[in-house]
């Protein structure tokens, strides 16, 4: 007997599909997706928690209970566990699309069954070490040693990220005192736990892990019910976020160069016998309120060894050297030693908090809302500000004084708008780090010899652009060695290094910045892109096209030229999709190629999302903005400059090019159209991709940079226009798109 | 789950902006209601339903401007000094918060209704249209209808009026030259 769906089910659907995008690039011994799997699973239950037929829930849980044996076992996918994934990601779907029509779901298959999946261990841990000696001696602590070359980027959102979620946790347990069954905050602090295990598994900080893991089945078992929250519980889910706390401070520290490459210890084997003992429902004696849980663990732990922090015990290393870090293996031996450092009785958890917060003090977190409402305010002020200024009647005063404080006004205001703007830029560094990852693991997966030169990292660009260029970059860059880079042999055959080169790159240009890959591989294939564009059916098999349209062709939908589709591209999504994501941040994308030699891919993106340099021009009675990047030129039209077909349809020549004439007025169907002759009118010549097009326009009233707001709901479906700006007297002015105007 | 909760069987009761179009007179909640404010220019949208009279800059912002004479079809005049705009927030299913602008020719008062005093929309068989309409009252000495602002406006919320992407490609090619 089947519930009838939910009207989440749709979410749910979603879910799946995305689950599928992210299951395509899982690999065996990789751990990548792992935690976009583990959260979608996390998201399914979440979603579908009430009146969910028993096989859906009971897979979901399955699901869950694979993704968290990789998160405990080897941290990275085994074969199995992907070929059981896929299995249930298809169970999945047909089971949403019966229960979507009633009918009856089909039946888990059996290999399924709890227990079958043992995660092959893969992948010899750097910390394998001190794991095992913690086996042997329970009271020997766990070290974790971060592997600061490698992992800085992500270490550091890790850092971040889990000074939030313990924050929140501690919020959330302080909630908890007052109302020990508020079943929602209960859940937000499991969620932050889970997600801290996540990733703190994903970076193979074991001990934090672990740690996460048993406060995590704690509150687990309080969301079921089988506990109660009580006082001692709270001291205990506490005392372990404040050790996580410390962990996590720790990182911080050696990011910033202090102690870096040496393990952290914290004392933590004490405080998860605490835990387990109250999952069983014992209740252990509890440590006197005041007494930090570090305190009663100096109790368990053997005479202090070494009452030296350890920063004397090894050379310190400069943060500088970054490449001189040991390496873990290299200092495990030491970290197998207690670091008695906490075993100092005086309250450290009640210290490093105020610590955490001096280290950030340098920054500010934001809700980025905020900072558009500041900016815009600031836009506001300068418009204001012009109007004042250029106010007819302060005009007619003569008054030296208020001349010069007008001055002192302007030159502040726009003193106050540039450093608005500048909130909001980031270098690329961040998007770029990344990808040197990516690079280094598909390389070592497909066996290629590829190195990836970074330029320019530190060209800043909006924020918004930064964040929404990586899946865009990933993309490429997969593709670049996936599809452009060659077999090693392939290549000396070749007479080309072994050693494969993308190289990714940032700079100034053109009024913005151009984000450039480059690859020394095979390059696009002319003859093969056009052939299977006409086997896919996207163009005709007599179309004529030139060598850029022919390489547009890998952005259109549906398109792939891997003959053998891998595990990274070839599927014919990516392209397609980072065209359209580039496009979204007012960017364009160009492909340059040499059959044999490699592919240049440009993105050319605006410094901004909130300004451009935008051309005002008049017609009738209206204003319009036209970007002044697609601007190409813009002239005044002789008689018979403009030729026309059928007496309509104009035609004019623009550097021997016969370029289609756009007359606004008529088009917009604006009233009060000046120009009633071509000749009358400034024609303006904006280009998008190879696509040109003249626009006749009454007159050309100005150039100006402007703020670019976002027409709201109502008008997000049309796409005549990119946006509005607010002018300088006040009123708005609409800024043309013009992609649409030159495809018309 | 309140994004889930249907809204037909709410209380009505509350307070509600009155103000009049042409010779009638309509309310709002005024929960949606976040500014009045004077008629300003107006920058017109091409290419829209004729209701849609265009853009405002409120502060900052940029809102779209609706003629409710037009949006429901009553007879279009040139508007009086009372004429404003009512600045109303809708929230929409999926959370967002949305401004427009609604021009009225006089904005009256604000008046609390209850259920009771609220009846149902008539039925009159065909036009004019009541999906709008949340009810009328006539405890104010006048009939007023009361309007279901968020079923006024979420239908323009956004208006699927793109131009065609035909002959995309040809015109492409035409640019050319080749």
């Amino acid at each position: 007997m089947t519930n009838s769906p939910p009207s989440n089910l749709a979410q749910a659907l979603d879910i799946h599909s995305r689950f599928a995008v992210e299951l395509a690039f899982v690999v065996p011994g990789e751990k990548t997706g792992l935690l976009p799997i583990n959260s979608f699973f996390m998201d399914l239950e979440d979603l579908l928690s009430k009146d969910v037929p028993e096989p859906v829930s009971k897979s979901i849980a399955v699901g869950r209970d694979w993704i968290n044996e990789t998160f405990d076992g080897p941290g990275t996918f085994s074969e199995k566990t992907i070929k059981l994934l896929n299995e249930w990601h298809g169970w999945f779907g047909e089971a949403l699309a019966a229960w979507e029509q009633g009918k009856p779901l089909p039946a888990h298959p059996e290999t399924w069954a709890s227990g079958e999946v043992v995660p092959i261990a893969e992948v010899a841990a750097p910390v394998a070490e001190p794991v095992a000696v913690e086996q042997a001696v329970i009271t020997q602590e766990k070290a974790i040693v971060l592997n600061l070359k490698d992992d800085a980027e992500l270490l550091n959102e890790f850092h971040g990220e889990s000074v939030e979620l313990l924050q929140n946790i501690e919020q959330g347990l302080l909630v908890l005192e007052d109302n020990p069954s508020d079943s929602g905050t209960i859940n937000s602090i499991f969620r932050a736990f889970h997600t801290f295990k996540g990733a703190a598994g994903f970076l193979r900080l074991l001990a934090l892990q672990d740690l996460a893991h048993d406060l995590e089945s704690l509150l687990d078992a309080a969301r079921q019910s089988k506990i109660r929250i009580t006082t001692p519980i709270i001291n205990i889910i506490l005392a372990g976020s404040d050790a996580l706390k410390n962990y996590t401070f720790q990182i911080g520290l050696q990011l910033k160069g202090t102690n870096a490459g040496k393990p952290i210890v914290v004392p933590t084997s004490e405080l998860i016998l605490r835990v387990k003992a109250a999952l069983r429902g014992e209740l252990p004696p509890e440590p006197p309120k005041e007494q930090p849980p570090t305190a009663t663990a100096a109790l368990l732990v053997e005479p202090p060894a070494k009452e030296t922090p350890a920063p004397k015990v090894e050379p310190a290393q400069p943060a500088e050297t970054a490449l001189e870090v040991l390496t873990p293996k290299e200092t495990t031996p030491s970290s197998i030693a207690v670091n008695v450092t906490h075993l100092n009785p005086t309250p450290t958890p009640a210290k490093e908090p105020t610590a955490i917060k001096d280290q950030s003090s340098g920054f500010v977190k934001l809700d980025t809302s905020k900072l558009d409402a500041l900016i815009d305010l600031v836009g506001e002020l300068v418009i204001a500000q012009s109007m004042v200024v250029q106010d007819p009647d302060v005009q007619n005063l003569e008054s030296r004084t208020l001349a010069r404080s007008l001055r002192q006004l302007s030159r502040t205001t726009s003193e106050l708008q540039r450093n608005a703007m500048s909130l909001r830029m980031v270098p690329v560094r961040a998007a770029f780090q990344k990808m040197t990852r990516l690079v280094r693991d598909i390389g070592a997966q497909q066996k290629k010899q590829v190195q990836l030169i970074l330029d320019g990292e530190e060209t800043e660009l909006d924020r918004n652009i930064v964040e929404k260029l990586g899946d865009p970059l990933v993309h490429m860059i997969r593709n670049a060695v996936d599809h452009g880079i060659e077999s090693p042999a392939d290549r000396t055959a070749s007479g080309k290094p072994a050693l494969g080169t993308v190289r990714l790159s940032a700079s100034h240009q053109r009024g913005g910045i151009l984000i450039r890959i480059q690859d020394d591989g095979k390059g696009l294939n002319a003859e093969k892109i056009r052939a299977k564009g006409i086997e896919k059916g996207l163009i005709a098999p007599n179309a004529e096209l030139t060598e850029s349209e022919v390489y547009g062709l890998i952005f259109m939908p549906g398109f792939s030229t891997a003959d053998a589709i891998t595990d990274l591209s070839g599927r014919g999504v990516g392209m397609d999709v980072v065209k359209r994501n580039i496009e979204g941040l007012r960017g364009k994308v160009e492909i340059q190629s040499v059959l044999g030699k490699g592919s240049t891919f440009n993105i050319l993106l605006p410094l901004t999302l909130a300004i451009i340099d935008g051309l005002l021009v008049g017609v009738g009675n209206d204003r319009y903005i036209i970007p002044t990047i697609s601007v190409r030129e813009s002239f005044r039209p002789k008689p018979g400059m403009v030729t026309t077909i059928h007496e309509r349809g104009g035609m004019v020549s623009v550097r021997g090019k016969q370029t289609p004439v756009l007359r606004l007025g008529q088009f917009l169907g604006t009233a009060g159209i000046k120009a009633t002759t071509d000749e009358e009118g400034i024609i303006i010549v904006v280009e998008s991709g190879d696509a040109m097009r003249g626009i006749l326009v009454d007159e050309l009233i100005g150039k100006q940079e402007v703020v670019i707001k976002s027409m709201g709901e109502t008008f997000k479906d049309q796409n005549l226009l990119a946006g509005a700006a607010v002018l300088g007297d006040g009123s708005v002015g609409l800024i043309l798109d013009v992609d649409t105007l030159v495809k018309l | 789950m309140s994004i889930l909760a249907t809204t037909d069987n709410k209380t009505k009761t509350g307070r509600y902006l009155t103000f009049s179009l042409g010779h009638e007179s309509y309310g709002i909640p005024v929960l949606n209601v976040r500014e009045i404010i004077r008629l300003c220019a107006i920058t017109p949208v091409p290419r829209m339903p004729t209701h849609i009279k265009g853009v405002i800059n409120l502060r900052g912002t940029v809102i779209a401007v609706l003629d409710l004479r037009a949006k429901f079809q009553l007879s279009v005049g040139d508007y009086s000094d009372r004429a404003c705009i009512i600045v109303v927030q809708l929230n929409g299913p999926d959370g967002s918060k949305n401004l427009m602008g609604a021009i009225v020719d006089a904005v009256e008062e604000v008046v609390q209704l209850s259920d009771d005093t609220i009846e149902p929309p008539p039925d009159f068989g065909g036009a004019p249209d009541t999906q709008y309409i949340m009810g009328v009252t006539t405890s104010t000495g006048s009939v007023k209808t009361l309007l279901d602002i968020e079923k006024i406006f979420l239908d323009d919320a956004s208006i699927t009026r793109s131009l065609p992407e035909g002959s995309a490609r040809d015109t492409n090619l035409l640019g050319q030259g080749k």
